[in-house]
């Protein structure tokens, strides 16, 4: 047997003892993210930079579902065809043909539901994290929790669309409002009472900006320039509170709101165009995913439903405005015989903004309660601004409820085309659904979406 | 001093142990001469390795059988050993200088030894589980694979292997024993090269981005499995559970495969040449619809505009005689490969070396497509004295791939296929004169300009380093102690280059023309483990009992850096993104692991009878949730060989084992389920944070596997007939699973342990060798495997996974089914299932049979036959084909309806998924080859003795394929390697047949 010299061999060894066998050789130390920040140093403590990130992440995640829901109730309501070749769904699925339905995994139904709700995710996130802070005043605070709760109500406006409640009006339940834990969620309401809590979400809202100072405690992009302190806040919070009043057919409501809101019956597009937008740019921000080149050779773009311009009254800028006539339609292999000749026309570029409400609407809804609640001549006033603003003749049809009723949807269907889906909304609404038209795709009109699997 | 510190304290000692004092004796030595013989066809044999017992002394008989030895003074024991024939020890007696070995067949290869520690081996014999071995000959023997897993296909029972594409340069998905994981750990197994824990990822090169076909998984990239050359493998071990790989731990729940290098042996300096050339063609060419007038009124609508200027251009076609088949055009190429490989080894009685360098080079059938890799090798062995053995293996690879566009892709034309599908044969798309190409009018991109500028580039420059040290402490009479460390890192540097030129059509459509993203990895592994291993053997009145007990520690560690850039809006022939109007860092990872394991393992041999073992592993990762836990995977086996006891006398039967084994391992979270994170977003300027839509469970656990195998193994008649029988039962419990939450509370998935799947299964092997004469044997070998999964608890809600939808066909997961169950619309909201079932993606069973036979005893013929029988593909190639009325059968009518058959199916799609789920069933010659040995006559007259050796052949590989499938190839999946979602069809690279003509010259 061999014996061991080690002493020869001493200071090697000793060397080498200390070289390999530092602890982290046997206990490795524990491994954070190295790629992100992680959610629970924010929750707690929070400085005014994290919460202003917080409030930019929640700017973005308000503007994510804009696109998804124009294409699609956009489909829905024909104001647009989403001819995207790549994926015949786009036209199969989402016009209804050959009997298809909305099912619990519908084809590139997430923006109407999974989308708003990430936005609504994020504003509790922000009043989370700023209740459990020192790094602001009381104040702030309420600057804070304001403007999430205000965003938070469109968002949950953008999920109820999809889940209207049935012609029987014996819902089983449309949305969640209570989503503030995620392991345990609270129920789904019928569309009356989450409408009834997203209002109440707005005045809390409106209640929380009115002690919040003269100032935020944090910046906005440009898309909320005019709305950037809490008493303009205010202003688009009741612009908002108008859009839900009349969901609501709470008339009087609406026009309460919209007394405080930013609306303006001054005609011209400059007044029109009044209103809060969504910011685009170039990476690492993103582009408009509504713009498409004028003319592009492809078979990958939203197309402007042709009855848009077969209805539209002569003379009408709003179609010059809008839409763009291509030298070469597009056509696509599932609407055969189907040559679609306009493009949207509306953006000058791939970072033009994008409305989320505007005065356009604001003058509509106030046009629309002033003759729900039977006070016609304020409501043929508004029309008017309208139709000079974009150089038809005042109006000059009967004035009954009927009528003038016919006469905003029709004027909401040119002002509001292809900003979030409107005028399905609207169809459903007043039960005129029968009305949108699927001779030219042989589908069908939807009456709402199915609840997402994970829901059930 | 706290417990924490132990472990500092036990390296400490290791590091001593490792500094141990030699010294290493001269001896005399004598020289032996001999003949080895096949025993049964009395004829010299060949290439028979020779070595001196207990050394690294050896050498290989010549053409006639011959060989020639030093043997040193104090050891007399001669081991021969040759592939096919059982092992023989021959002690010379002293004095004796020329010896004649009679060889005897081996069927069932039970001398061969098989690796069951992390430090100790096994005979074949005395082993308790169904561990598969393959040696050279069937990895790169007889074809020129491309890859290492594409060469196991149809060789290993138990095991599903599937190509997702015909695409050069790999991207193979293999499951053993069924589903490991839903997703969350590793589907596939862990491979170990030399003691080198390979990376086998699939490096994102952002290629679904530019061409618009969604996340990383449709990047079409090959597991990087790829880059290790076939050609210097000696032989590798597939562990196909955790029974068998429980001493691995927490990384073996999807199997382990062991990979051993050539190495060389003492004596005369060998110089091994090897070249290949072949040709690739299109397997299964589908062919193209024709137009008519009529035809182009039922797309496009009769009367309208589109209509009378489709049949303009389809007349205008017609009457030119400018009609393309546009399949035929693109994928109608041959392409040609080559492998050139060059071997030298040899060494002394100390060092023995192993050098090598390989060229492959093949073009696909697409053109502008191919594969490339360099190989260079150094495998060195080394003895220092009698008591230490060292060893070093490096390798160095390059590999280059183009792999085309195919597949998925949106708004972009991005793909060949999905160009073609909506292509008619009259539409225009040939290169002008001036080199420019036509737009597409049918779609995005015209094909053949995409194939001609378009770039999916990817360069791998790898690195892989192993050292070994392996010392005898102590080596008594009866006992012996050893020391075994080792050592290794596996460095990998990617570099990607996806490229659209400004000038394609999409990019024409769009504001900022052209788009490139350019991608880097760099990815270091390292892993080391040192072992103590004690020998002793006890004698007792009942026969010896040989116990080995080893324990040890193992460290794995992985740093990962991705980056991925892009520019759009390029100048004119710019591939670098600093020339776009838009530079974007697109996506930045870093990944770090660490992992840290004890073992211990204790095994007990009864004389050959009864042999056992039981072990043990303790395992922690940082990828835990909780990283400083250790998990304990437990294992124990026991074999017992029959015919080795008294009482077994029944001789036809010479081999009787029955065994059983069990054991238990993990599966890791993916890297980033356990952190809470917050993700940046840009908007109007502004930094923003957004929350993460994925939670966390502090709780989260592994995946623990837990396999229970039972079998026997026999041999009959002198070894003629042997039949091994496997029957297993794993049980995946804690399964990880994302959790799918209500996606109206903004968290949408936690990654949680939430099930159990059972696989259970059963492998039949039978191996024959019905001839064995001087002119003629014949061997064959039919392998039958099965295997049957069930998720048999779920503890959240039932989901679909994967594919692109119910609408088009998704998976389920739901207690009570396969997790592979195919479903999809119509909606069936009041049932369990809210989706119609159609199918399922695995197999019934499968089924090979492999042959081979020897001419004259220098001509030899082989083949091997795969049958996958059952299993569904979804296939959504002919959903697009039949939009674009190209499919092949489009104008037919066969239900006689008097509407052609595509637009029936078109018409189809409301009502459901149905016509998409097809069975992927099939029969494949997967391999065929014929060799001729030039007979060592020729080779004394023409070569004047220079050449030892020399082989002729030629092979095919996937020559034929019988299937009712209605695309290209069943074995195909768009997403890449998948534990679910694999088996999804979006008009894919087609398969191709290779056909390889071999020349093999040893110096």
């Amino acid at each position: 047997m061999k014996r061991l010299s080690l002493t020869s061999n001493a200071c090697l060894i000793a060397l080498l003892a200390v070289a390999v066998t530092a602890c982290d050789f046997f206990d490795p130390d524990t491994v954070t993210d190295p790629n992100s920040p992680s959610t629970s140093e924010v929750l707690s403590g929070a400085s005014q930079s994290e919460l202003q990130n917080l409030v930019t992440g929640l700017e973005s995640r308000h503007r994510n579902a804009t696109t998804g829901v124009t294409e699609l109730y956009g489909s829905f309501g024909r104001e647009v065809y989403a001819t995207f070749a790549s994926d015949p769904r786009f036209i199969t699925n989402w016009l209804g043909q050959n009997d298809v339905t909305p099912d619990a995994e519908f084809f590139g139904d997430g923006d109407a539901f999974n989308t708003p709700y990430a936005a609504i995710k994020q504003g509790n996130f922000i009043i989370e994290a700023v209740n459990n802070t020192d790094a602001v005043d009381d104040q702030e605070r309420n600057g804070y929790v304001g403007f999430a709760k205000t965003i938070q109500a469109y968002q949950y406006l953008i999920a109820l669309n999809g889940q209207w409640r049935g012609p029987d009006r014996s819902p089983p339940g449309s949305i969640r409002i209570d989503v503030e834990d995620p392991l345990n969620p609270g129920p789904f309401l019928s569309y009356d009472d989450a409408l009834a809590e997203i209002r109440s979400i707005l005045d809390d809202a409106n209640r929380q900006l009115g002690t919040a100072g003269s100032e935020f405690a944090f910046t906005l992009s440009s898309g909320f320039a005019g709305f950037d302190t809490p008493s303009t806040m205010q202003e688009l919070n009741r612009a908002i509170a108008a859009r839900a009043a009349i969901y609501a057919e709470d008339w009087e409501g609406a026009l309460s709101a919209l007394d405080a809101s930013f609306l303006s019956l001054e005609p011209g597009e400059a007044s029109m165009n009044e209103g809060a937008y969504h910011v685009f740019g170039a990476p690492p921000d993103q582009f408009n995913p509504l713009f498409y080149p004028r003319n592009a050779n492809t078979n990958q773009i939203l197309m402007v439903h042709p009855s848009m311009i077969e209805d539209a009254l002569p003379g009408d800028l709003r179609v010059d405005r809008k839409f763009f006539r291509r030298d070469e339609p597009i056509t696509n292999g599932d609407l055969p015989g189907v040559e679609l000749f306009y493009q949207d026309d509306r953006f000058e570029s791939n970072e033009s903004p994008f409305p989320f409400i505007r005065n356009e609407e604001l003058i509509l809804i106030y046009a629309e309660a002033q003759t729900q609640t039977e006070r016609f001549g304020d409501a043929v006033d508004a029309i008017d601004v309208i139709r000079e603003t974009w150089e038809l003749d005042p109006y000059s049809g009967s004035v009954s409820k009927e009528a003038l009723i016919d006469e905003i949807l029709f004027q909401r269907r040119y002002s509001l085309w292809a900003e979030g889906g409107h005028r399905w909304v609207d169809a459903r609404r007043y039960g005129r659904l029968d009305e949108i038209p699927t001779a030219l795709d042989g589908g069908q009109v939807f009456e709402k979406l199915a609840r997402p699997l994970s829901e059930r | 001093m706290d417990t924490q510190n132990l472990p500092c304290r036990t390296g400490t000692w290791l590091i001593l142990l490792l500094l141990l004092s030699w010294s290493t004796a001269a001896v005399a030595q004598t020289t032996v001469e001999g003949t080895v013989i096949d025993a049964e066809a009395e004829s010299p044999l060949p290439g028979v390795n020779v070595r001196v017992q207990d050394t690294q002394i050896g050498t290989l008989t010549n053409s006639e059988g011959r060989f020639t030895i030093e043997l040193p003074e104090d050891q007399r024991t001669l081991v021969f050993s040759f592939v096919g024939f059982s092992t023989q020890e021959v002690t010379v007696p002293d004095g004796e200088t020329e010896i004649q070995v009679f060889m005897e067949l081996d069927v069932v290869g039970i001398d061969e030894v098989v690796v069951t520690g992390l430090a100790s081996s096994v005979k074949r014999e005395n082993l308790a589980n169904a561990v598969t071995k393959i040696d050279e000959e069937d990895i790169a023997g007889t074809v020129e694979p491309s890859t290492l897993d594409g060469a196991l296909q149809g060789k290993l029972a138990g095991v599903k292997i599937t190509s997702q594409s015909g695409a050069p340069g790999g991207g193979i998905n293999v499951q053993m024993r069924g589903i490991s994981t839903l997703g969350a750990g590793s589907s596939q197994p862990l491979y170990i090269i030399d003691g080198v824990y390979v990376n086998n990822s699939q490096i994102s090169t952002g290629r679904s981005s530019v061409d618009g076909a969604g996340g990383a998984s449709q990047d079409n990239a090959a597991n990087r499995l790829a880059d290790l050359n076939p050609d210097e493998i000696e032989s590798l071990e597939v562990l196909k559970g955790p029974s068998a790989a429980a001493i691995y731990g927490q990384r073996a729940n999807a199997g382990v495969v062991i990979i051993t290098t050539k190495s060389g042996s003492g004596g005369d300096t060998r110089v091994n040449f090897s070249q290949d050339l072949g040709a690739v063609s299109a397997l299964n060419l589908l062919g193209v619809a024709s137009w008519s007038e009529s035809k182009i009124d039922q797309i496009y609508g009769e009367g309208t505009s589109a209509a009378a200027r489709e049949k303009e251009r389809f007349n205008e076609a017609r009457q030119t005689g400018n009609l393309t088949d546009y399949e035929e055009k693109i994928y109608g190429n041959t392409g040609l490969t080559r492998n050139t490989q060059l071997e030298i080894s040899g060494g002394d009685q100390q060092t023995q070396f192993y050098v090598s360098g390989g060229l492959k080079d093949e073009e696909g059938i697409i053109e502008n497509t191919g594969f490339a890799r360099k190989t260079v090798r150094a495998n060195i062995d080394h003895s220092l004295g009698d008591r230490v053995r060292l060893s070093s293996r490096s390798n160095y690879i390059y590999s280059n791939s183009d792999r085309g566009f195919t597949g998925n892709q949106n708004s972009t034309g991005g793909s060949v296929g999905y160009t073609l599908a909506y292509t008619p044969t009259y539409a225009q798309l040939q290169q002008r004169e001036d080199g420019s190409y036509p737009d597409n009018p049918y779609f995005a991109e015209n094909p053949l300009r995409l194939i001609n500028e378009a770039t999916n580039n990817q360069e791998v420059n790898r690195f892989l380093q192993s050292f070994s040290l392996n010392a005898d402490l102590l080596q008594g009479e009866s006992a012996s102690l050893s020391l075994d460390l080792n050592g290794g890192l596996d460095y990998l540097n990617s570099n990607s280059t996806v490229y659209f030129p400004p000038f394609f059509q999409f990019q024409q459509a769009q504001s900022n023309a052209g788009d490139v993203i350019q991608g880097k990895e760099s990815n270091l592994s390292t892993n080391m483990q040192g072992l103590l291993v004690y020998n002793q053997t006890v004698g007792t009145g009942a026969g010896p009992f040989n116990l080995t007990t080893q324990a040890g520690f193992s460290r794995f560690t992985q740093n990962e850096d991705r980056q991925l850039v892009r520019g759009r809006g390029l100048a004119p022939g710019q591939l670098n993104p600093l020339n776009g109007q838009i530079q974007e860092i697109f996506s930045q990872q870093f990944v770090e692991i660490a992992d840290i394991g004890y073992v211990g393992q204790q095994e007990v041999n009864w004389d050959d009878k009864l042999i056992g073992t039981i072990g043990a592993r303790f395992d922690r990762s940082t990828l835990n949730a909780k990283q400083k836990d250790f998990y304990f995977y437990p294992k124990g086996s026991l074999a017992v060989n029959l015919h080795n006891f008294d009482f077994w006398s029944f001789d036809p039967i010479g081999q009787m084992k029955l065994r059983t084994a069990y054991g238990e391992t993990g599966g890791l979270p993916q890297f980033g389920d356990t952190f809470s994170a917050l993700n940046s977003v840009n908007i109007g300027g502004g930094l923003g944070s957004t929350v993460s839509q994925r939670g966390i469970d502090p709780d989260l656990d592994p995946e623990r596997a837990r396999e229970l195998e039972f079998g026997a193994d026999m041999s009959a008649l002198d070894g003629r007939v042997a039949l091994e029988a496997t029957y297993y039962r794993k049980v995946v419990d804690d399964l990880i699973l994302d959790r799918e939450n209500p996606v109206s509370t903004g968290v949408t998935t936690i990654a949680t342990n939430a099930g159990t799947l059972r696989n259970t299964g059963v492998e039949l092997g039978l191996s024959l060798s019905p001839v064995r004469r001087n002119n003629f044997s014949w061997f064959s070998k039919t392998l039958f495997w099965q295997n049957d999964s069930e998720i048999t608890d779920l503890t959240i809600p039932a989901f679909t996974t994967g594919g692109f939808g119910a609408a088009l066909g998704t998976y389920y997961t739901g207690e009570g089914f396969s997790p592979t169950t195919i479903v999809g619309t119509p909606a069936t909201p009041d049932e369990e299932v809210p989706f119609t079932v159609y199918g399922d993606a695995q197999p019934d069973f499968q089924m090979s049979f492999s042959n081979s036979f020897t001419l004259f005893q220098d001509l030899e013929v082989s083949f091997l036959l795969h049958w996958s029988k059952g299993g569904d593909n979804i296939n959504l190639s002919r959903f697009l084909s039949d939009i674009g009325g190209t499919t092949a059968d489009w104008n037919e009518d066969q239900d006689g309806d008097g509407v052609p058959n595509g637009l029936d199916r078109t018409d189809m799609f409301g009502p459901g998924a149905a016509r998409f789920v097809e069975d992927a069933s099939y029969v494949k010659l997967r391999e065929a080859s014929i060799y001729y040995t030039l007979p060592s006559s020729i080779l004394e007259t023409a070569f004047n003795g220079i050449l030892r050796n020399a082989r002729v052949g030629f092979s095919g590989s996937n020559l034929l394929l019988f299937s009712d499938y209605s695309s290209y190839d069943p074995e195909v999946s768009v997403f890449g390697t998948q534990p679910v979602a694999q088996s999804v069809e979006v008009t894919p690279y087609p398969s191709s047949r290779r056909l390889t003509f071999h020349l093999e010259l040893e110096y």
